[in-house]
C-alpha cells in the first residue's frame, strides 16, 4: 500500500531524516517510536504532502505520489494538539473534510452523526471546539480525520496531550475504532508502552534513521543497540569485557557472565555493554551466571515486585519478582544467559 | 478574493467612463484657484467647437514647475496663473511662444511686464494688510498709515503675516517691504517688526483663519496679511446679507504689493490657432467681467466693468509696491533665505 | 520543491508588478531628474546647515510624537481588548475618526476650542478670572505633538487592542496564579506577546510622523521645519530639484533603515496563537479601581479626541450673530447642495462626496486584495516575506510633495493625462493603505497555527479552499479593520490628491481646501459643514464594519443553540 523510499531532509541545517524507507501493509497498523524531536512529525508532514523533503519518493500502490498535493492523497491527519477550526462548531469541523469532497448536505448531516456515534460524544455537534476538554477534542479531531474516510491514516501523538487517566482510558476507545477501520495506519509516538498497545509493527526513528523494525516483542526482546534497550525500559546495563567466545562469557566486576549471542562482534578482551532485562533474574537458581546483590528495596507493582539490588561495585538494578524481598538481605541473583543482551 | 478584484476593477470602470474621451481639446494648465463660469467658457467652446480640458496643478508655483518639466514635450497649449513674482522663471526657462493679441491694447502698459508679449496680463490684485474694524473702533486705535506705524508699541503683536517661503501673500508682502526699504534696508524693518510681536504662520488659512480676529476663527491679531479684496469677499460669502464689510485693507504708499496674473501660449502648442483665440477670450471683456466674482482679482481690460462688491468694499491702493520682475526673479531665493534667517531664528 | 522556496510568486507578482509601476518607477523617475540637474547645474542653494537642522527635528518630533501616542495608546487598547462597556462602540468609531480629518479643520477643531479665544480658554478664563488664555500652544512643539497623537492614537489602539483581544485572558490568569503581580503579568507575558502588534503600530505612526507635513504646517509654524516641508519648500518655491530629491533620498533613506530594523526585530517576536474568535475575553469592570481605570480613560479619550470633532461640528451648526450669542442655523449644510456661481469646478458640494466614496472604495478594496496578496504569497517564505513587507512600507515614508512631482513626471506628461490623471487617485490612496493593510492582516496570517491550515490541507483543501474556509474567516477582523483604514486613509488623504485631482471631480477634502481658501463666514461655515458630512459618512461606515462583524459573530453563536 505506501510506500516510502530514501527520504531526506535537513532541518536548520541537520539531518534530520537520512534515507528512510519503510512500508505499510493494508489494514496493518506501524507504530513509529522515537524520542521528540526526532522528525517523526516532520515525516508524516512529508507522507501527508504538506512538507517538501529533499530526495525520496512516497509511493501508494506501487505509484509514486510525490508530486500530489496533499489534498489529493486523501492520508488522514490527526495532529498531536488537534488543530481543530476554533471558528467552526463540532458538527462543522467534522463535516469540514466530506465538504472537500463535494459530499451532498444530507449525507454530510448522517455521516457527521455516524461519526459523533463513533467517538461517542452523540450530543456534541452544536458546541464550539473551543469549548471543549482535551479529551473531547481529542475525539472530535479523531471523528473529523476518520469521517472523510482516508485511504491511510496517520495519527501524531493522538494521547500526548492527555493526563494519564485519561490516557488509558482513551487509548482502549481508539483501538476499538482503530481495528474497526480495517485501513493501514501510521501511529507516531515517544511513548513505548503506547506503541506496544497499537502497534502490529514498530519502526524505531533515531538520529535520522530507522533503526530496527520488527513486531512490538521483537523489539522488545532484542533491541539492537544499547540505546535503543534502555529506551525499550531496560535499565540495568553493566560493562564487561569478553573472555570466552564459544560459550560467549564476560567477565564484569560482578562476576563471569555467560550470553547467549551478541550483537555486533565480540572478540577475546574486547569491552561490551550487558543488558539485563527486568525479567531475567532468580534467586540462585543455577549454578553459573551469578551476581551478588543486596536488596534495597522492594516496589509493589500490581502483579509483582521491582526489586531494586545495590551490586559488589556499588552500581544499582532492578529485576521484576513475584513476590518481595526483604531489604538489606543479601541474595545471589541467576541471570537466563539466553535474555541477557549484549553489545560488542 | 475574487469578488474584491471584481469590485474593484468595476469601480475602476465607473470612474473610467466618467471622464470620456473629446475628439478636439484645448488644454489650458492653471493653478487651483483658478474659477470661471460655466456659460463664458461654454460660449468659447461653442463658438470653436472645441472642449477646453484644465489642467489644474496646484498653486501658481506648482504649476508653473509643471510647464518648466514637460517644456520639451508640453502637455498643455496655455499656461495661466503665472504672477509677477514667478514671470522671470517662466520667461527664462523659456516656456512661452509669444504673441501680439490685438486685445493688448486694451490693457494698460503698467501691467504689460514682458515687452515681448510671451506673457500677457490677464488680471491684477493686492495684496494688502487687512483689519478688522470692529477692534479698532473698539479700542480707540487709530489706523496705521505705513510701514513704520507697525513698528509702534500701541500695535505690539497685532499684526500676523506668512512665511514667504510657504505662501504667496507671504512673499507678496516681503516683496512691499523690499519696495519700501530697499534690498539693503528691509531686513531692518523685519527685525523692528518682530521685536514689535509680529507673528508668522506657513499658509494663508492659518493666519486667516486660526490668527485673525476679524474671522470666524476668533484669533488675537486684529491685522492679517491678505488680499486687498478680502473685505469685498467677506460681504460676498458672508452668511447674512451685510452692509459693511468687517474688514478693510491698509493701503498707505508701498503697503500693498500688486500681484498681476499673465497668460502665456506654451512652447510647442500643436493648436497654435486655438490657444491664441484662447489668450483673445481671457482679455475680451466676458471673461473679464467675469474674473472679479470668480477669482476676486481685477481685470486688466480697462474696458471691463466692475461689479458693485468691489467698487463699494475694496480699497485700491493710490501707489501699489512694485519690484521689476528681473529684481524679483534673480534675488527672490537669498531674500526668502535672508528673511528666514533673521525671523525664524 | 522550489515552489515553496520562492513563496507563491503567482500571487505576491501582482503586487511587486503593481509597486513597481506606480511607485517605484514615477519615484525612479524624480531622483533621477534631480541627480542629472544636479550634474549640470551643481547644488545651488545648498546648505548643510538646512539639511541637518530637518533631518534633526524630523526625528526628534517624530520619535517623541510615537513615543507619546504609543504610551497612550496602550492604556487605550487595553479597554477596548478586555472591557465591556456602555458607549464602547461609539469611542472606538470616534477615536478612528480624526484619522480621516484634513489638517486644515482639525486645525479650526482645535482653535475653536484651545485658540485664544476658545471655549476651553474663555471657561477657563472666566472660571479663574485670568486676563490671558491659560492655554497657548499655537505654534510650538506642544502643538505639533497634540496634534500627532490625535491623529495617530487610533492606529495604536485599534492594532494593539485586536491583538490584545487574540490573547487568551487565561494565559494572564494563569500567570497570576503564578504569583505574578499585575505589573509583572503586563511586563512578562502580555507585553512579548503583543510586542508584534505594538511594533507594527509603532512603525506605522513612525512613518505617518516622520513624514507629516500639514499638522507641522499649520500647527506647527514656521519655526519648525522638517524634511517635508523643507522638500515642499525647496520644489514648490525654488524649484530647486537637485536639492529637493537629494532631501528626499535622505527621507527615504531613513524611512528605509527605520522600518527595516523595525521589521526585522519585529519577525524574530512572533509567536503562533491558537485564535480566540469569540470576545470571550471580554468582561465589564469590577471593583473600584477598575471602574475609575474604564470611567477615567473613557472620558480621557473623550476630551482628547472627541471634543475637538465636537467644536468643529459646533461650528458647522451654530453661527454667532453680531450681538454675540450663538443660534442654529442649517444654512451651511442647506449649501453644500448648491452651486449658486454655476461656475466650472464649483460642483454642488455634495458631489465631492460621491467621488469620494467611490475612490474610497476602489482604494480600500484594491489595497485589501493586494494586502492580502502579498501576505498570502510570500507567507511560505520568511525572507521573502520580509523584503516584500520592507518595500511596501516605503510609500508611506515618502514625501507626497516628491509623489505628486513623481507621478506627474511618470504619466501625467501627455496630451490625453489630464482625462484619465484623477484614475491615480485611488491608486496613490492604495499605495499609502497598503502598508496598514498588510500590518494589520500579515500578524493575523501569521498567528494561525500552521496545524490548522495542514489539517484543511489533509482533509482534501485546496489552498485556495484552505484561504477561504479556514485563514479568511480566522483573520476577518483584521481584513476588516484594515478595509476601514484603507477606506477613512482615502477619505481623508489630501497630499497626494492634490496633485493628482481634477477640478470638476474634487474629494470632499479637496473641497473643504477650496472653501477654506478665500474669506466669508460662509465659506468656514461650508468648509466645517463639509467636514461634518466627511465624520458622518466615515462613522457610518466603519458603524457598518463593525455590524458585519458582529453580525457574523452572532451566526457562530445561534449555529451553537441550533
Amino acid at each position: 500500500m505506501l510506500e516510502i523510499s530514501r527520504i531526506r531532509k535537513h532541518y536548520d541545517g541537520q539531518l534530520l531524516l537520512d534515507d528512510i524507507s519503510f512500508s505499510v501493509g493494508e489494514s496493518e497498523t506501524v507504530c513509529l517510536l522515537g524520542p521528540s524531536g526526532g522528525g517523526k512529525s516532520t515525516l508524516l508532514r512529508i507522507i501527508a504532502g504538506l512538507e517538501e523533503m529533499e530526495s525520496g519518493r512516497v509511493l501508494w500502490d506501487g505509484q509514486d505520489i510525490s508530486d500530489v498535493p496533499a489534498h489529493s492523497r486523501r492520508f488522514g491527519l490527526m495532529f498531536q494538539d488537534y488543530a481543530l477550526f476554533p471558528h467552526m462548531s463540532v458538527s462543522q469541523n467534522i463535516a469540514f473534510g466530506l465538504r472537500m469532497q463535494n459530499v451532498e448536505t444530507g449525507e454530510i448531516q448522517k455521516r457527521v452523526a455516524e461519526a459523533l456515534e463513533l467517538v461517542n460524544m452523540p450530543r456534541f455537534g452544536g458546541r464550539r471546539v473551543t469549548d471543549l476538554s482535551g479529551g473531547e477534542q481529542q475525539r472530535i479531531a479523531l471523528a473529523r480525520a476518520l469521517v472523510a474516510r482516508p485511504r491511510l491514516l496517520m495519527l501524531d501523538e493522538p494521547l500526548g496531550a492527555l493526563d494519564r487517566a485519561l490516557r488509558e482510558q482513551l487509548s482502549a476507545d481508539l483501538w476499538q475504532v482503530l481495528d474497526r477501520m480495517d485501513i493501514p495506519v501510521i501511529y507516531v509516538t515517544h511513548d513505548q508502552q503506547e506503541a506496544f498497545a497499537f502497534a502490529d509493527r514498530m519502526l524505531i526513528l533515531h538520529d535520522g534513521r530507522i533503526l530496527q523494525s520488527g513486531t512490538p516483542q521483537e523489539i522488545y526482546s532484542r533491541p539492537v543497540t544499547p540505546w535503543l534497550a534502555e529506551f525499550m525500559g531496560h535499565r540495568n546495563a553493566i560493562n564487561g569485557e569478553v573472555v570466552s567466545l564459544q560459550p560467549l562469557q564476560i567477565q564484569t566486576e560482578c562476576g563471569l557472565l555467560e550470553c547467549g549471542r551478541a550483537f555486533g562482534q565480540p572478540a577475546i578482551g574486547k569491552k561490551v555493554t550487558l543488558v539485563l532485562p527486568a525479567d531475567a533474574a532468580r534467586v540462585a537458581d543455577r549454578s553459573k551466571n551469578l551476581l551478588r546483590a543486596q536488596v534495597c528495596r522492594a516496589q509493589f507493582q500490581g502483579a509483582g515486585y521491582s526489586v531494586e539490588f545495590r551490586l559488589a561495585n556499588g552500581q544499582e538494578m532492578a529485576f521484576f519478582f513475584p513476590e518481595a524481598l526483604p531489604a538489606g538481605k543479601q541474595v545471589t541473583l541467576s541471570i537466563r544467559p539466553q535474555a541477557i543482551l549484549c553489545y560488542a | 478574493m475574487k469578488k474584491y478584484l471584481l469590485l474593484g476593477v468595476m469601480i475602476l470602470a465607473v470612474a473610467l467612463c466618467a471622464c470620456k474621451a473629446e475628439p478636439a481639446a484645448l488644454t489650458v494648465m492653471t493653478h487651483d484657484s483658478f474659477v470661471v463660469s460655466d456659460d463664458v467658457i461654454a460660449q468659447f467652446e461653442k463658438e470653436n467647437n472645441v472642449k477646453v480640458n484644465f489642467l489644474l496643478s496646484g498653486d501658481a508655483g506648482s504649476a508653473l514647475n509643471r510647464a518648466i518639466l514637460s517644456k520639451d514635450a508640453p502637455v498643455a497649449d496655455v499656461l495661466y496663473g503665472v504672477d509677477n513674482t514667478f514671470l522671470s522663471r517662466a520667461l527664462d526657462e523659456g516656456v512661452y511662444e509669444a504673441y501680439a493679441s490685438p486685445l493688448l491694447s486694451r490693457i494698460p502698459d503698467e501691467f504689460k511686464l514682458d515687452p515681448q508679449n510671451r506673457a500677457l496680463p490677464v488680471d491684477y490684485g493686492d495684496v494688502c494688510i487687512n483689519y478688522e474694524k470692529a477692534y479698532f473702533q473698539q479700542h480707540n486705535l487709530a489706523i496705521p498709515q505705513s510701514f513704520e506705524d507697525l513698528t509702534k508699541p500701541e500695535y505690539t503683536g497685532m499684526l500676523v503675516t506668512e512665511n514667504p517661503a510657504t505662501s504667496s501673500t507671504g512673499l507678496a508682502f516681503l516683496l512691499a517691504t523690499i519696495a519700501e526699504y530697499g534690498p539693503d534696508g528691509y531686513l531692518g524693518y523685519w527685525q523692528r517688526l518682530k521685536d514689535n510681536g509680529l507673528v508668522v504662520v506657513n499658509d494663508w488659512n492659518t493666519a486667516y483663519y486660526t490668527n485673525f480676529s476679524g474671522s470666524t476663527g476668533k484669533g488675537a491679531q486684529p491685522m492679517v496679511v491678505s488680499y486687498g479684496t478680502s473685505p469685498a469677499v467677506e460681504v460676498v460669502y458672508a452668511e447674512k446679507k451685510l452692509d459693511e464689510s468687517p474688514t478693510a485693507s491698509l493701503v498707505g504708499r508701498n503697503m500693498c504689493f500688486r500681484q498681476i496674473e499673465f497668460v502665456g501660449i506654451l512652447k510647442g502648442t500643436k493648436q497654435r490657432a486655438l490657444a491664441e483665440k484662447f489668450v483673445d477670450f481671457m482679455l475680451d471683456k466676458a471673461f473679464q467681467e467675469d474674473i472679479p466674482m470668480n477669482m476676486f482679482m481685477f481685470p486688466a481690460n480697462s474696458n471691463a466693468a466692475l461689479p458693485r462688491e468691489f467698487t463699494d468694499y475694496v480699497q485700491v491702493p493710490e501707489q501699489p509696491a512694485a519690484l521689476a520682475p528681473e529684481a524679483i526673479g534673480q534675488n527672490r531665493d537669498s531674500w526668502i533665505e535672508a528673511w528666514r534667517q533673521l525671523i525664524l531664528q | 520543491m522550489n515552489r515553496r522556496r520562492a513563496g507563491r510568486p503567482a500571487l505576491w507578482l501582482l503586487p511587486l508588478a503593481f509597486l513597481l509601476v506606480f511607485y517605484f518607477y514615477p519615484l525612479g523617475r524624480v531622483l533621477a531628474l534631480s541627480f542629472s540637474q544636479w550634474v549640470s547645474k551643481g547644488l545651488a542653494g545648498w546648505n548643510w546647515a538646512v539639511v541637518r537642522d530637518a533631518v534633526g527635528f524630523t526625528l526628534y518630533q517624530a520619535a517623541l510624537s510615537t513615543l507619546l501616542t504609543v504610551l497612550l495608546g496602550l492604556p487605550a487598547a487595553y479597554l477596548f481588548a478586555r472591557f465591556q462597556f456602555r458607549g464602547k462602540e461609539f469611542l472606538r468609531v470616534a477615536t478612528t475618526l480624526p484619522f480621516i480629518l484634513p489638517t486644515v479643520v482639525v486645525a479650526a477643531g482645535f482653535n475653536a476650542l484651545i485658540g485664544p479665544r476658545g471655549w476651553l480658554n474663555l471657561l477657563l478664563m472666566g472660571a479663574f478670572h485670568l486676563a490671558q488664555p491659560p492655554i497657548a500652544i499655537q505654534n510650538t512643539l506642544a502643538a505639533i505633538l497634540l496634534a500627532h497623537v490625535f491623529y495617530n492614537l487610533s492606529i495604536v489602539i485599534r492594532t494593539v487592542a485586536a491583538a490584545w483581544e487574540g490573547i487568551d485572558a487565561r494565559l494572564e490568569n494563569a500567570a497570576r496564579t503564578l504569583g505574578a503581580s499585575p505589573f509583572r503579568v503586563l511586563h512578562e507575558v502580555t507585553l512579548p506577546l503583543l510586542r508584534p502588534a505594538i511594533l507594527s503600530a509603532l512603525l506605522l505612526v513612525f512613518l505617518f510622523d516622520f513624514t507629516s507635513f500639514g499638522v507641522i504646517l499649520m500647527m506647527g509654524g514656521p519655526q519648525f521645519t522638517t524634511l517635508e516641508v523643507e522638500i515642499y519648500i525647496q520644489t514648490m518655491q525654488f524649484l530647486n530639484l537637485p536639492l529637493a530629491g537629494l532631501l528626499a533620498l535622505i527621507q527615504l533613506a531613513f524611512c528605509m533603515l527605520i522600518t527595516g530594523t523595525l521589521i526585522g526585530t519585529g519577525r524574530s517576536m512572533d509567536v503562533p496563537l491558537m485564535p480566540r474568535v469569540r470576545q470571550e475575553n471580554l468582561r465589564g469592570a469590577r471593583g473600584f479601581t477598575e471602574k475609575i481605570f474604564v470611567v477615567g480613560l473613557s472620558a480621557f479619550l473623550i476630551i482628547l479626541l472627541v471634543l475637538p470633532l465636537l467644536a468643529l461640528t459646533a461650528q458647522a451648526f451654530f453661527i454667532q450673530s453680531e450681538a454675540g450669542g450663538w443660534h442654529f442655523s442649517l444654512t451651511f449644510f442647506r449649501q453644500l447642495f448648491l452651486n449658486p456661481r454655476s461656475s466650472i469646478f464649483y460642483v454642488p458640494p455634495i458631489t465631492a462626496l460621491r467621488n469620494s466614496l467611490l475612490y474610497a472604495l476602489a482604494a480600500s478594496s484594491l489595497a485589501l486584495v493586494l494586502g492580502m496578496l502579498v501576505a498570502l504569497g510570500a507567507s511560505s517564505n520568511s525572507r521573502l516575506n520580509r523584503w516584500l513587507d520592507w518595500l511596501v512600507m516605503l510609500p508611506l515614508g515618502t514625501s507626497a510633495v516628491t509623489f505628486g512631482l513623481a507621478l506627474f513626471l511618470a504619466f501625467g506628461m501627455s496630451v490625453s493625462a489630464p482625462r484619465w490623471y484623477p484614475l491615480l487617485i485611488p491608486l496613490a490612496h492604495a499605495l499609502i493603505a497598503l502598508p496598514f493593510v498588510l500590518r494589520l492582516i500579515e500578524p493575523a496570517l501569521r498567528s494561525i497555527p500552521p496545524n490548522l491550515k495542514w489539517a484543511a490541507a489533509t482533509l482534501g483543501a485546496s489552498p485556495r479552499r484552505v484561504w477561504r474556509e479556514v485563514e479568511l474567516p480566522i483573520i476577518r477582523r483584521a481584513a476588516a479593520t484594515a478595509f476601514v483604514y484603507a477606506f477613512a486613509i482615502s477619505l481623508g488623504e489630501f497630499g497626494a490628491t492634490s496633485f493628482l485631482t481634477r477640478p470638476d471631480i474634487p474629494t470632499l477634502p479637496i473641497a473643504v481646501y477650496r472653501y477654506l481658501s478665500l474669506p466669508g463666514t460662509l465659506n468656514f461655515g461650508q468648509a466645517m459643514a463639509m467636514a461634518v458630512v466627511l465624520l458622518v459618512v466615515c462613522a457610518a461606515s466603519m458603524f457598518l464594519v463593525d455590524r458585519l462583524q458582529l453580525s457574523f459573530n452572532i451566526k457562530e453563536e445561534t449555529r451553537k443553540h441550533a
